[in-house]
């Protein structure tokens, strides 16, 4: 009985396990281009872009978490410049973060409350929404703790949005333009900060 | 007894996730079955339920049904148990409202699904 009990809590642990699929993994299936299925119509192609200057110990990478218009979350994770496949439709930013992890360790940092973003596409579309840069700042401000002999600045964020599509490689324009029969457009997401806009205002 | 059977059924059902409807997960006979028994929007939305999207394309309405899934439990070439995805997608052609053609993609592959673009942004 011993025996059997330590074989099945082998088992529920493997539930934790990277090589059990959750619904993410059929997201990114389903995000993921496939020239044979866009070639029936009925699709758009996105490009995005992300970057950040974020001090971290595990790199960090950007996600999207986009309503559409039946009240669906669709999860874009973007690495540097990311391709998406999806249904027309007009789309809502819900959540914005920047996140890594590395084995046991993680970081994330949620935007969510600072951030409106929309886009929208027809089928047919092959679009360059742009690239999310955001930068680290210190503010003006160091403290310093003579107790503790600690100096501490407040560091701040900002994620601007850019049309670099000029700097995205050529081979890479030729590909989405072979695969899809369509070079590729601009037309940048909709991009908010809702903090920069209070800061205008002081 | 019966306990001790749910749990392996409890691990079978979490090594597998997907998305849309089920009676697409085999497009092939999926197509066939709509072929001999359906001629119109409203019959195929009857018997299959809303379909994920509805397009037009060279003047015809196409409805879209889909069914993805993931899955890590061995199956056929993937005998280790590696996660592997199937995709199928089935497309209804009406003209004014009859059925004209009905086609379907069905294809499967180790996950994750090759990104055909990234070989291009590697830096």
């Amino acid at each position: 009985m011993r025996i059997f009990c330590l074989l099945l809590t082998f088992l529920v642990s493997g539930c934790a396990m990277p090589h059990f699929p959750d619904q993410n993994d059929v997201a990114t299936v389903e995000l993921t281009f496939n020239p044979e299925v866009f070639s029936r119509g009925g699709k758009a192609v996105i490009v995005i872009q992300e970057q950040n200057n974020i001090p971290s110990g595990i790199k960090l990478k950007g996600k999207l978490i986009f309503s559409d218009f039946d009240g669906n979350d669709i999860t874009l994770n973007i690495d540097g410049t990311s391709v998406f496949m999806l249904d027309p439709g007009i789309y809502t930013l819900k959540n914005f973060t920047l996140y890594g992890q590395f084995a046991y360790w993680s970081t994330r940092i949620d935007y969510s409350d600072r951030y409106r973003a929309h886009f929208n596409i027809a089928a047919g579309d092959v679009v360059y929404l742009g690239k999310l840069d955001t930068k680290t700042m210190f503010s003006g401000t160091k403290i310093h703790d003579t107790e503790q002999n600690k100096t501490t600045q407040e560091v701040i964020t900002v994620t601007t949005l850019s049309d670099q599509m000029n700097e995205l490689p050529l081979p890479f324009l030729s590909a989405i333009q072979k695969q899809t029969g369509l070079g590729l457009s601009p037309r940048l997401l909709s991009w908010h900060d809702t903090f920069a806009k209070e800061v205008e205002h002081e | 007894m019966n306990k001790l059977l749910v749990l392996p059924l409890l691990l079978l059902v979490s090594a597998c996730a997907s998305v849309g409807n089920s009676d697409f997960a085999n497009s092939d006979k999926a197509r066939k079955v709509i072929i001999a028994n359906i001629t119109s929007p409203e019959q195929l939305v009857a018997e299959y339920g809303q379909p994920q999207q509805i397009f037009t394309k060279n003047g015809e309405q196409v409805y879209e049904y889909r069914h993805i899934s993931v899955t890590g439990i061995p199956d056929g070439e993937y005998t280790t148990g590696a996660r592997h995805y199937k995709l199928d997608y089935v497309y209804v052609y009406f003209d004014e409202g009859i059925l004209t053609r009905v086609e379907n993609i069905s294809r499967h592959g180790k996950y994750p699904p090759e990104d055909i673009f990234a070989p291009y942004l590697k830096q």
